[in-house]
Formats: C-alpha cells, structure tokens, sequence
C-alpha cells in the first residue's frame, strides 16, 4: 500500500487518533493517509476505541459513524456489547451507538443519546480480497459470531496454541458457552483439534494450510486489536493527565497506567517490566513505552524485532538514566 | 527503608493524593518514623506508625486506618518503591489503654497537604520509647532511641509512672526498675 507522513506525530493523543486514522482507512472510511495496508483490521475493538476518542477528532468520530451505518451488517453486536462493558466510557460509547442506530435503523447496545449528525455518506467497503481486510473476509465465509471469532484467534498468531475456552472468550468477546459450542462444531468439521487436561478442553487449529488457503491473502501484521487499542487509551489518558493533575501525584497515575497494560503487552509478548521504576522514573518509561508502541503503531510499523525481552530491558535502562 | 528525604516527599506525596480526593485526615504518629520527622535519629526507617487518627474528640484508635487512607498509602506506595504498607496501624492499645495526658496540647503538626502529621512532644515519645524499651529489652533499637531523646531523670520517671498504668504486674515494674538503672536512675520507695 502507499504510505505517507512516515513520521510519528508529536503527541500521544495524535498518534492514538493516526492508528485509528489508519485502521479506519483500510475499512473504507474516507481518509488521507493509506498507512496500515499491511495490518489486518478488527472492526469492533476500533468502533469502541474511535467512540473513546471523541472529540479528540470530531472529523474521524463522524466519518467512523457513516461507515458504521452503512456497514452494521458486519460489525458483531455481541462483540460491540462485550467490549464496551469492559473499556469504554459508558457516555462516549453511549452516544456513538446511540447515533448509529438512529441512523441505521438497527439497535446498538449502550445507553446514550444520539449526537446531532448529518450522515456523510463518504463510506465505502473496499473489496474484502485486500490483505487488512482479511478478517471481515473470514466473518463472510463464516458467518458473523463466534465461530469466524475462534479461528481469527488462532490465525493471529503464526503458530497454534492450545487455547481453552475461558482465552478463547476473553479474545472473540463472546461467551464461554457460546465460544464451547462453537469450538465443539469446528472440532467436528475437522479445524481444530481437542485435547482434555485436567477437566478443562483445550483447542488448536489443525488444519492451518488449507485454512489459509482457503481464506487467501493474510496481511504480515495481525495484532490483538483489543491490548494494543488498550494501550494506546492509557497513554492518552497520562499524556493528558500530566498536564491536569499534581505533578506530586502524577507518579501515582503512570504506575496506575502501566499497571492496566501489563497484561496487554504480555499478550503483545513484549515484555517490558516496571516494577523496578519508581517516582520521577515512571513518566520517562511510560514515554519510552509510548515510543516504542504507540508512536510506531500510528503509522503503521510493526517490528517484530521490537516485540520480546530487548524493549523491556530497554524500558527500563531508559527510565532508569 | 525510609531515609529522611524519603520519607519527607512519601509524606508529600500521600498529601497532595489526599487532597486532591478531598480525604483530608490527620494523624498521630509515633516510633522511629516521628524521631526521623523531628530530627531526633537519622537511621532509616522501616515504615511509619500511626497510632490514632484526629477527630473531633480527640485521637481514635487505628487499630485499623480508614479505607480510603490505606488505600491512598497503597498508591503512593506502589508509585514510589515503598511497599504497599509504609504508613501502617501502629500498636492501638495506646489510645486504648490512655495515651499520656494532654499529649493533644503538646503536639507539633506538620501539613502536608490534605495529610496532618501530629508529632508527640519530646516527654511524650520518651513514654512511648521507654515502655517498648521495656517490653523488648535494651537490645532493641528503642533503647538507642530513648538514648537519642536525651532524657531528664524526671521526664524519665514521669515516663516510668505512665508505663505503669498500662502494666501494672510486678513482673514488669522490675525489668522497668532494671532499664532505668541502665539509664542511670535509681528509683526510690514511692517514686513509681
């Protein structure tokens, strides 16, 4: 894909609303910069996190809402209903769904009131054979829910864990029984592979080839959508915090923060350990961690080099100079 | 452990968080954390110990320190490399069984922010020193800290006359008789 304005933006919030920016593009949203072509794109985790940004970019609010009014056919109530619970402010979110469904004439969970708004109708859904696109090309093959759900978890990631059905729904955002009995029927056609230990049922894919084959082009790049938006939303909030509150309590507020990603860059598999930052250190790591993350994400780099112990070792030699 | 310096920007620190949840709170905190406070020793020390809690009638025992102020020690704990618990619930059965008399009248307040840190007057941490002393012998660091206090032959058997009213056994009137010589006093028929 072309790729523009290579340069990270100059604030957190900025880069936060460029990823967006970004991911949206690929969906079809009318945007300027073409910079995640080669990402594969998880529609819900973006519609929550576009609904937390807000006024931070009224432009990509409104542009993100026409798309999912012309679009609701392949967004995931239930994965829409599961993921705002967790992470999005109940007012911000309320309100985004509260204007799709004006418009689109289906119901958005949340409660909230719609904004005034005027649909753009500047929307499309390029063709679902692009690379970033691959996911909503599986939710077609497969049917939107859990089951197409399932194996985009396993395609994620190049190789094929075990996964149990508690990971399984913590990653789709669709329950366990729903996540159990879903898996029971890919078992059955054949694409994944069962094995008990201790009581519990563990699930792998088991025929990954003819999968991929079947599926088409995958892009390099498929994150969990759900840590890395996650992580951006913490480092905004510090980023504004640290202009809003006591510069006395702001560590309280980093160590806070990086607290809530811990286990998102676990998921990520970067390893950046905090626990040996203290006080004036932590604001300096949390800004390394944002370099190294967020300021790459935005315009579209993924390195794989990055990922692992190196940054975490990074991190904290940096906080600590 | 808390050096001087520590402890003074923890104290900051838990004040501002206080006061920016609008918590205010006032304490009444003994051991080494008020002789580090006041100057008296400059050993680190391990946490602070809070003993009461300011109200409108007086200190009430904190046997158990308010949520909302265990859990902003907690937060200023985990953001500075203190511990969860570095401001903690001292020995309660102070207020239970009486602090020295008027000791709300000689206290020194330090505020920071929404954090009122009452520190006892000097006769007063000579009662507390002297009565840990004697519970755990001289070869605890209170013998050094009553040491470092400098006390009077009065201010001691004032001290001696207040441990009394919280051990009234013979057992403990001599191992108080026995730390007083050790201190240089010989106590007299009627003196406890």
């Amino acid at each position: 894909m072309a790729s523009y304005n290579r340069r990270p933006k100059a604030t957190v919030a900025e880069q936060a609303v460029a990823l967006a920016w970004g991911a949206w593009t690929e969906l079809g949203v009318s945007g300027w910069n073409s910079t995640h072509g080669d990402w594969a794109i998880d529609p819900e985790p973006l519609i929550v996190f576009t609904a937390w940004l807000h006024d931070r970019d009224p432009r990509l609010r409104d542009e993100a809402t026409d798309w999912c009014i012309r679009n609701w056919r392949h967004v995931s109530r239930a994965r829409l209903r599961s993921l705002a619970g967790d992470t999005a402010d109940e007012n911000q979110w309320g309100e985004f769904a509260a204007t799709v469904s004006a418009h689109s004439g289906v119901t958005w969970p949340g409660s909230g009131r719609a904004r005034a708004y005027q649909v753009t109708e500047r929307s499309t859904l390029p063709p679902l054979s692009r690379p970033s696109l691959a996911w909503l090309r599986l939710r077609a093959m497969f049917g939107l829910g859990a089951r197409s759900e399932i194996l985009r978890c396993f395609l994620t990631q190049p190789e094929s864990p075990n996964k149990s059905v508690a990971t399984l729904a913590t990653e789709t955002g669709y329950t366990k029984r729903n996540v159990s009995d879903e898996c029971e029927m890919l078992e059955r056609a054949g694409l994944l592979a069962q094995r008990a230990k201790t009581n519990r049922f563990y699930y792998s894919l088991a025929r990954r080839a003819e999968l991929e084959a079947l599926i088409g082009e995958l892009p390099d790049v498929r994150p969990h959508w759900g840590p890395v938006l996650n992580i951006a939303r913490q480092l905004v909030t510090l980023e504004e915090a640290a202009h809003a509150v006591s510069a006395k309590t702001f560590p309280i507020r980093v160590r806070k923060a990086l607290s809530a990603v811990q286990d998102d860059l676990v998921e990520l598999d970067i390893d950046a350990n905090f626990s040996d930052v203290h006080g004036p250190d932590l604001w300096p790591a949390a800004q390394e961690l944002g370099a190294r993350t967020l300021a790459q994400w935005s315009i579209g780099h993924w390195d794989p080099e990055l990922q692992g112990d190196q940054i975490g070792r990074q991190i904290t030699s940096a906080a600590r100079r | 452990m808390l050096e001087s310096a520590e402890l003074e920007a923890a104290l900051e620190t838990l004040g501002a968080r206080l006061e920016e949840l609008d918590r205010p709170v006032g304490v009444l905190v003994i051991g080494g954390g008020s002789l580090l406070l006041l100057g008296v020793i400059d050993r680190p020390t391990a946490d602070v110990d809070v003993v009461g809690v300011s109200s409108a009638h007086g200190y009430v025992a904190a046997d158990h320190l308010p949520q909302f102020l265990t859990d902003a020690v907690r937060e200023v704990g985990e953001a500075l490399g203190l511990g969860p618990s570095w401001l903690n619930s001292g020995p309660a059965g102070l207020i239970t069984f009486g602090l020295p008399k008027g000791i709300e009248t000689r206290v020194s307040v330090r505020t920071y922010g929404g954090l009122e840190v009452h520190l006892p007057a000097i006769e007063d941490l000579i009662c507390f020193k002297l009565y840990a002393t004697v519970d755990l012998t001289e070869r605890s660091k209170h013998f050094n800290d009553l040491i470092a206090l400098e006390p009077t032959r009065d201010q001691l058997l004032s001290a001696a006359r207040w441990t009394r009213t919280h051990d009234p056994s013979v057992g403990f009137r001599g191992e108080l008789e026995r730390i007083l010589r050790l201190l240089g006093v010989e106590v007299q028929d009627g003196e406890l």
